[in-house]
């Protein structure tokens, strides 16, 4: 194809738009968004093809030969004359204040602004608590109705009447009293503001950006809080570290659902008989350290346990470790994989200790994905970058999973399978039967990598697998034609093994082939690379619960624990049973609330600072945004350590430490 | 890569977008262009189609116009062509499947079933030349070898019985008069297609097309049930108030429950229509030129016409021809001709001929000798549309007329894309004041230049076109 007189080659038939992007052309679009359908409304995404003209480039694909201007004169007009069409029905005032708005961009680069001077009070809705509405801003692309029922699958945004007259309104008519369930993807897709996020809209445009990280997921986006009047507003990724950074609701809004939250403490509570009882930090820690020196006294230092529910910083870790090993020297730490899994998550990893680490940025330059599990939910970033390079035409992706809801990667994959976790099993065996009878692996290696490979051979060749499953099989093996291939994985026990052979086997025929597992609930893989454990194959998940029950004296370090149990029921069993618990934890959380005799308040990772790992092994600066006077883990650690006995160590020989215990990342 | 399409959702408010779904008049007065051009005949009729909310945009009666629900008359209707392709049926009073059957009706399906396979019938239709009749002009055979070469097994036809061109009243006949004529053409198309369903979407302002269409349906269940012969499964739609529901894609949304706004193309119907599946949409006229291409072969029918357009059209003729009515024609005749049969305007003199109304360009007296074709229309900025010819004499006053086209082009958009959108209504506000300035001329060429070039769908599309006609021919009536 030719762009503006120059040759390029696309194996891949993608849209004009995908392939201008991809080329870093700058092509001005309002309805188009990556995560939508190519809907057309706009009219701005125009592009000249030899032969037909002006078109549209986000729902017209690339053709062999195909000739494309992206801009002349003429274009530039067109798209001018459509801007002003939304400009002069735009109200003034909004460009200014909101410039990073993309209509607002647009209108910059064009010369343009809002020439309405009047606005429809009954366009307003102040009833939501995180979304803020003003129609008068909307210029009818439609995105927030094909955001909420496409990707969402709620049917909020209702578009009414035609024409000029057409409006969005909310179900109901009050977006407050809709079905919304908050998860402001609406606001994200939207280019004017006219929904926008409540607290943007409450506390200001923020007047300065600080460098951060996100650490509600493993991928820890590198990201820019937006601060205004002390308070954090917005969030978006940095994208010159990791490109399409925060491309996720949760990072980019829903943080705002815990650190505005109404179950947020930020003082100690101590249970009494009358309720909740406000204590200093000091009172708080003198209590714990009593409790637990009594517990060792009484009952030794194993009736002692900590239980990690969520992220710490590398620093907090080496603190964590310090406490656990060498101040109260028992071997009751966990963290919630462990909970869910048990210690089988540590000798999968271990496995694959050896490998090399798809960084998320060149994950464009792999050949082919096969993505595993519902990665678009728990790992958003991934999820879109994935879509991002299949969309560009730069690698094939394959998503299989058992989710019974939509999500985009499905649209968005060359090939997408939903079957249940045991046909995925069965697929697994059918991938590995079929590739096996090709004969062309290497046997070597597989002889080196399992232990009797001719009886796992043969029973490979024993399984009886149906037709379905291996229709499926051999379509997929057909769209893996570009390596290297890559299976990205949410980590579940169930199918985990089978894959691993799977894997064995594709890298025996196609050598380049990468396994990444990814850990949703709570995403702690900092416990899992830092803390070293034997006994791999003792420990069970129940065997793990069977513990927490025995405990005397129980500290849970993060919030959600409940939440992110996959074994809720024994977990709250054991959690009864225990005499004594303090959480750790931003916000009152149900384990807080019913089982915890002390509460100690943690800040959320906008309110500290300190490091932490990334999903591929990088180690990202997560800096206080707002001081609020709330302590960090890694102080209420340190007031621990001095309270039984030890000695303090300062944040820097803290990470200095812990770096040097995972050699196999590049420290910063 | 798919995209998924969710089908009849929980969304009433999907009726606001129609004019009539939830609402009815004792009576309605048509405030077509066929009407408005006439509109001194019967003053008091066009005063209530302007106080008329919602509005009504023509009634298939623009024979008689200025016109109203309540009165019915039929038109006449005239054979210009070698062969009654069309009008053989039209003017043969079927009151029954079994007067049809004595024509020869029924046969063509038959023979097609039994003893073509699905290509030789495509083979046929391109043979035949034949065009659509609903206004884009696409090869009806090409249209078809399409969806036939689609591997899915499920497809469907839908039959675009929504005629909302003011002046046209062809199609609304042919459902009328002959509705066995167009479900044969349907069992056609179908069995060339491959489809196992079809839709008729039929207009609420025909509702005798509709009922005609409903009960020759049940007797030609029958009549192959008896034969034991499996037809395919036929549903009836009914339109609910919206002309641009009549655009093939902004259908296939109306018959899925969706709001009707036209789908940005790439994907055609053939590829991902209803139901994402490949669908042929049809015209109701395109159809029915079928059953004569079957049993007469495809080369018969292209002897009809001329150049790229093949043929017979029936061509509609509004109330200010002395002999208004429909007019089978060979394409190739002259609009001279067709004026001169109908014996010119009964009052005044021509000012100029809207075809394809409203939404293409007009002509002028002095291009009369164009030959009526699809590329010969659109060589004089005009389009054959439904073959709807509106005559207006100097009665008429271009700004006036201007605005009537404007206002119902913003009246009817959908509103989904920009230019459409805010521009027809822009150009409206700015000719209500019975003229452009010519301080406003860069803005009018600038929106006129978007809509042409940059709309989604046909009416934005046309709406620019007619402007930009105006601009051009009438330039000294609409610029002061
Ligand atoms: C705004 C608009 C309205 C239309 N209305 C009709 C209509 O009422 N009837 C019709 O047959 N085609 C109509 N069309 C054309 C259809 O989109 C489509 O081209 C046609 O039904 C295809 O059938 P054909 O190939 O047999 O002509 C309309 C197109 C546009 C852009
Ligand atoms: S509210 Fe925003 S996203 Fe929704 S249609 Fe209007 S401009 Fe588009
Ligand atoms: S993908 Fe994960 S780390 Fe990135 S912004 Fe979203 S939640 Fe935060
Ligand atoms: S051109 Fe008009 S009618 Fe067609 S899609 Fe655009 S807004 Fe709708
Ligand atoms: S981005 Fe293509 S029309 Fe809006």
């Amino acid at each position: 194809m030719k762009i503006n007189g120059v040759e390029y080659t696309y194996d891949k038939k993608i849209t004009i738009l995908n392939a201008l992007k991809d080329k870093g052309f700058d092509v001005p679009t309002l309805c188009y968004d990556e995560r939508l359908s190519p809907f057309g409304s706009c009219r701005l995404c125009l592009v000249k093809v030899k032969g037909k003209g002006i078109v549209t480039s986000c729902n017209n694909f690339i053709e062999d030969g195909i000739e494309i201007v992206t801009d002349d004169d003429e274009i530039e007009k067109l798209r001018k004359t459509n801007l002003k069409l939304l400009a002069e029905n735009y109200p003034k005032g909004y460009k200014d204040k909101y410039p990073y708005k993309k209509f607002h961009e647009l209108m910059n680069k064009y010369g343009l602004d809002g020439y309405k001077y009047e606005e429809d009070k009954k366009l307003y809705d102040t009833s939501h608590p995180y979304i803020y509405v003003n129609m008068n801003r909307c210029i009818n692309c439609y995105n927030c109705v094909r955001v909420c029922e496409d990707v969402i699958g709620k049917l909020v945004w209702r578009s009414i009447n035609r024409g000029f007259n057409t409006l969005i309104v909310a179900e109901g008519d009050k977006l407050g009293k809709s079905s919304c369930i908050s998860c402001r993807s609406c606001i994200d897709v939207c280019p004017t503001g006219a929904i926008e996020d409540a607290f943007v809209i409450k506390y200001g445009y923020p007047n300065e950006f600080i460098d951060s990280s996100c650490t509600l997921c493993s991928i820890t986006c590198p990201i820019k809080v937006g601060v205004s009047n002390g308070k954090p507003v917005m969030i978006y990724g940095n994208e010159s570290k990791l490109k399409l950074s925060a491309s996720c609701i949760v990072g980019k809004y829903q943080w705002e659902n815990l650190y505005y939250s109404n179950d947020r403490i930020y003082f100690p509570l101590q249970r009494s008989e009358n309720g909740w009882k406000k204590i200093s930090y000091d009172e708080a820690l003198d209590i714990l350290s009593n409790r637990i020196k009594e517990t060792v006294n009484n009952y030794g230092p194993n009736s002692v346990g900590i239980i990690l529910a969520n992220r710490i910083s590398l620093e907090e870790h080496y603190l964590l470790n310090l406490i656990a090993k060498d101040v109260i020297k028992t071997n009751n730490v966990f963290d919630i994989i462990e909970l869910n899994y048990g210690y089988s998550v540590r000798k999968y990893l271990s496995n694959l200790n050896k490998e090399k680490i798809i960084k998320a940025n060149d994950i464009q330059s792999l050949g082919t994905i096969i993505a595993i599990g519902d990665i678009e939910k728990h790992h958003p970033t991934i999820s879109s970058i994935l879509i991002d390079n299949m969309e560009k035409g730069k690698l094939n992706l394959i998503s299989i999973d058992d989710v019974n809801d939509y999500r985009s990667i499905h649209e968005q994959s060359d090939f997408y399978s939903r079957v249940s976790q045991e046909k995925m099993i069965n697929l697994f065996r059918a991938l590995e039967f079929l590739i096996i009878s090709q004969e062309n692996y290497d046997k070597r290696y597989l002889e080196e990598h399992f232990e009797n490979f001719d009886n796992f051979l043969n029973k490979i060749k024993s399984y009886n697998l149906d037709n379905e499953i291996k229709e499926i099989a051999e379509n997929i093996l057909k769209i893996i034609n570009k390596l290297p291939v890559a299976l990205f994985f949410e980590f579940n026990n169930y199918i985990a093994e089978e894959l691993f052979n799977l894997y064995l086997i594709m890298k025996s025929f196609y050598a380049k082939v990468y396994l990444i597992p990814l850990f949703s609930n709570g995403n702690v893989i900092e416990h899992l690379y830092l803390t070293n454990k034997d006994d791999l194959n003792l420990k069970t998940n129940n065997k793990i619960i069977d513990i927490i029950r025995n405990l005397k004296t129980l500290i849970i370090i993060g919030n959600n624990l409940i939440a992110n149990s996959i074994n809720r029921d024994e977990l709250i069993k054991s959690l009864s049973n225990v005499d004594f618990i303090t959480e750790i934890t931003p916000i009152i959380d149900t384990s807080a609330k019913y089982y915890a005799k002390l509460i100690i308040p943690s800040p959320t990772f906008l309110e500290k600072s300190g490091h932490y790992l990334s999903y591929d092994f990088d180690i990202r600066e997560v800096n206080k945004i707002v001081n609020n006077g709330l302590k960090q883990e890694f102080d209420i650690f340190n007031d621990l350590i001095i309270r039984l006995g030890g000695k303090v160590v300062d944040q820097k020989e803290s990470y200095n430490k812990v770096i040097t215990n995972i050699k196999f990342i590049n420290p910063l | 890569m798919g995209q998924m399409i969710r089908i009849n959702l929980p969304k009433t408010e999907i009726n606001t977008f129609y004019t009539f779904s939830d609402k009815e008049l004792p009576e309605e007065y048509c405030r077509g262009l066929s009407c408005f051009v006439n509109r001194s005949e019967k003053p008091n009729y066009w005063n209530k189609a302007k106080d008329q909310y919602p509005r009504t945009y023509c009634l298939g009666k623009c024979y008689l116009s200025p016109s109203s629900t309540h009165e019915e008359s039929y038109p006449m209707i005239e054979v210009l062509s070698r062969e009654p392709i069309l009008s053989k049926f039209l003017n043969s009073k079927l009151d029954t499947l079994n007067d049809y059957i004595k024509l020869g009706g029924m046969n063509s399906y038959t023979y097609a079933i039994t003893s073509m396979n699905q290509i030789d019938v495509i083979n046929e239709v391109k043979r035949s030349g034949l065009r659509g009749r609903g206004g884009a002009g696409f090869p009806t055979g090409i249209k078809w070898e399409s969806a036939y070469n689609k591997k899915e097994k499920k497809k469907y036809l839908i039959v675009n019985g929504d005629e909302g061109d003011p002046g046209a009243f062809s199609d609304r006949f042919l459902m009328e008069f002959s509705p066995y004529l167009v479900i044969e053409g349907a069992l056609i198309a179908a069995y060339a297609i491959g489809a196992d369903e079809i839709y008729f979407y039929i207009r609420r302002e025909y509702p005798k097309s509709l009922y005609r269409i409903k009960s020759a349906l049940i007797e030609i269940k029958n009549y192959f049930k008896k034969k034991n012969v499996t037809i395919p499964k036929i549903n009836v739609e009914i339109g609910k108030g919206s002309y641009v529901v009549g655009e093939e894609t902004a259908l296939i949304n109306a018959l899925m429950g969706r709001r009707p706004e036209p789908t940005s193309r790439p994907p055609y119907p053939t590829e991902k229509g209803l139901f994402g599946k490949p669908t042929v949409v049809n015209n109701v006229e395109t159809l029915s030129n079928i059953p004569y291409i079957i049993s007469n072969g495809g080369s018969k029918y292209y002897e009809f016409g001329f150049s790229k357009s093949r043929g017979t059209k029936l061509i509609s003729l509004n109330s200010l021809f002395k002999k208004p009515g429909l007019y089978e024609v060979e394409f190739g005749i002259t609009l001279e001709e067709i004026i001169k049969n109908a014996g010119g305007l009964k009052r005044g003199t021509l000012k100029g001929l809207l075809i394809g109304a409203p939404l293409s360009g007009i002509i002028m007296p002095d291009e009369l000798n164009t030959r009526l074709g699809y590329e010969e229309l659109r060589e004089i900025g005009s389009s054959l549309g439904h073959g709807n010819i509106i005559a207006f004499n100097e009665e008429t006053n271009i700004s006036e007329l201007l605005y009537e086209i404007l206002d119902f082009a913003s009246y009817e958009s959908c509103g989904k894309c920009t230019p459409c959108r805010l521009g027809t209504k822009k150009l409206r506000d700015l000719i209500s004041k019975g003229f452009f300035d010519k301080n406003e001329l860069n803005d009018v060429y600038d929106i006129l230049e978007s809509l042409r070039r940059t709309s989604l769908c046909g009416l934005g599309i046309g709406a620019g076109e007619v402007t930009f006609s105006i601009l051009n021919k009438y330039n000294n009536e609409v610029v002061k």
